[in-house]
């Protein structure tokens, strides 16, 4: 700032600083009346920025993961990158799927790959109709469509309540989800069952308000586990808590298993440096989803980026050879352990690629797990090259 | 990059993380938002439009449209900026509004030069803002004088060219140093955008 020329000057400038600092407001704050005309007015629909949370309005982990990492993840940075698309600008005609800006569902149903079943279920004058699904053994997603309540939002508030630990419970434990039950016809968690009566298990699931598009859901779940022994035609019976009637909604969607353009290998390929090692086990590619598993061992590297941060666990790049690069989600949680398996899902690629490169990387994390970021305000990765192993993929 | 005024210090790290956290759909984070910047937003309003009716008004709608629009926010600029900018434009809006709507009313305002502001608030600073400067000259001295942006940064804030403030705000310096504050002048105000 410019000098000022004089002391009386500096001083008459001093006191406008001190003088507007210390200005009153007719009230303690306008926080209340604010956020109630932000209730009622919304957010703008546009989604202008690539990279935002703008697919989903809101995501939600499953309980499953909340009762392994703990419930404090779920706020911070735990929403899976892959699902952070943004949504095309055009309004959504037809289809769910394709509107969406998801390049994998995109796909799927531009090639035909996703079916529309169709099939609804009323209670208490509210219709839930599955409009669009896509499974293709390693990822199932599926679209509400809903009448007889019009409005934007779809998705329920959900409260998840901690888990307390009790070293006396030997089994998993399920942090408690219940949902906002102040407005009539929104749609909670789904329970998704399998013909042989057992819950779908998935790595990442997800479900959300599809914004461009009122009255509807997106349901989506990742880097499924027991689904190989069901075979490539089955039924599934998707249940919907919806706020306000008591009934669940249950519907029965027959499921087609994509198995054009899947490419599985089963791997055994292991990378050294220092005192950290990963093998890979497993890659998986689909036209919706990529899947990377591997098992760690060792102890985490670590890098000093900052004075007050430490390094975070290891978060995993697949690069193909024309560059296409998609990172994994990972937490944020401290001290960063190394995990025995690790199972990630990433963005599918536009095409299949012929070699696949997996770069491993960290962040730098302050105490209340916030990462670094630089002055553009983009997260700082650092790399290990010495790390990095490519996996062929073979053409088909 | 960010700089403070003092005894105003900000966590950068929190607000980020808020607007994520609005973003990704958690709408109470805004809260946050809304609680750190507030006084800072209506008291440049109200030195502004020199009204609390109007200033009170003014906070709260620039909060719902920078809600409204956060998807636009660029992190390259300071959060706080751009809230100046949505904030300058508000009331510069206001501003011409008003024009349109009051002309008589500025004429009887000028026989009764107090009528815009609470008397009580009356002392020498408050004269300053409110009877000797323009609602451009506030803008330019608050953002300059108070909050410290370099020209570059208020020429963003204010969509013009950095040059002409720098000469505006010199002439402003030379009147400010010309002038006792206890001084009468003109009462009116008018926000003008220079290209």
């Amino acid at each position: 700032m410019e000098k000022w020329q004089d002391p009386t000057e500096s001083q008459k400038m001093e006191h406008i600083r001190q003088t507007f600092q210390n200005h009153e407001m007719p009230v303690e704050s306008f926080s209340d009346s604010i956020m109630k005309r932000i209730g009622d007015e919304g957010m703008e629909k546009r989604a202008s920025r690539k990279g935002g949370n703008d697919f989903l309005k809101k995501s939600l982990v499953a309980a499953a993961a909340a009762a392994v990492l703990g419930a404090g993840i779920i706020g911070s940075g735990f929403i899976s990158p892959v699902m952070a698309e943004t949504l095309k600008q055009i309004p959504v005609v037809g289809s769910i799927f394709k509107g969406i800006d998801d390049k994998g569902l995109n796909a799927a149903e531009e090639k035909g790959l996703s079916t529309a079943p169709n099939l609804s279920v009323t209670h208490d004058g509210v219709t839930l109709k599955v409009t669009d699904a896509y499974y293709d053994g390693s990822r199932l997603a599926f679209a509400i469509e809903r009448e007889g309540i019009d409005k934007d939002k779809m998705m329920a508030e959900m409260f998840i309540e901690p888990i307390e630990f009790d070293p006396e419970v030997k089994e998993q434990q399920y942090a408690k989800v219940t949902m906002n039950q102040s407005e009539k016809g929104l749609l909670g968690s789904a329970e998704v069952k399998l013909p042989n009566g057992k819950n779908l298990e998935s790595q990442m699931s997800s479900f959300g308000d599809v914004e461009g598009k009122k009255n509807a859901i997106l349901y989506d779940y990742r880097n499924l586990n027991n689904v190989e022994a069901l075979g490539n035609e089955f039924e599934l019976s998707i249940t919907v808590p919806v706020t306000q009637i008591a009934e669940p909604f249950e519907i029965k969607v027959p499921v087609k298993k994509v198995t054009e353009g899947i490419i599985k290998l089963d791997l055994n390929q292991t990378k050294e440096a220092e005192e950290f090692s990963y093998r890979i086990t497993k890659l998986e590619l689909t036209p919706a989803t990529s899947r990377l598993q591997l098992r760690e061992e060792g102890k985490a590297p670590t890098v000093k980026e900052k004075d007050g941060y430490t390094t975070s666990e290891m978060f995993y790049e697949i690069v193909d050879e024309l560059g296409n690069a998609f990172s994994s989600s990972g937490s944020f949680n401290l001290p960063a352990i190394v995990y025995p398996m690790v199972d990630k899902d990433f963005s599918p690629f536009p095409q299949t690629p012929k070699t696949i490169t997996v770069k491993p990387f960290t962040y730098s994390i302050d105490e209340s797990h916030k990462a670094l970021r630089d002055e553009e305000g983009i997260q700082v990765k650092h790399y290990y090259p010495e790390l990095e192993q490519t996996i062929q993929v073979e053409q088909e | 990059m960010e700089r403070r005024s003092p005894g105003v210090q900000v966590n950068q790290t929190i607000i980020k993380e808020a607007i994520d956290q609005v973003l990704a759909g958690n709408r109470e984070a805004y809260r946050t938002i809304i609680q750190t910047y507030e006084r800072k937003i209506y008291t440049y309003c109200y030195y502004i439009l020199r009204s609390h009716e109007e200033a009170e008004d003014a906070v709260q709608d620039i909060f719902v449209k920078v809600y409204q629009e956060l998807r636009r926010y660029e992190k390259r600029v300071s959060f706080r900026a751009w809230l100046y900018k949505v904030a300058y434009h508000h009331c510069l809006d206001q501003v011409r509004k008003r024009k349109r709507r009051n002309r008589l009313l500025s004429l009887y305002k000028e026989q009764q030069p107090k009528a815009y502001y609470n008397p009580n608030d009356e002392e020498p600073l408050q004269k300053l803002f409110m009877d000797d400067l323009t609602a451009e000259e506030s803008n330019l001295l608050i953002l300059k004088v108070v909050e410290q942006y370099s020209f570059e940064e208020m020429g963003q804030i204010m969509d013009c060219n950095s040059a002409t403030l720098r000469k505006k705000f010199e002439r402003l310096r030379k009147k400010l140093v010309r002038q006792r504050m206890n001084e009468g002048g003109s009462p009116h105000g008018e926000m003008a955008r220079s290209n």
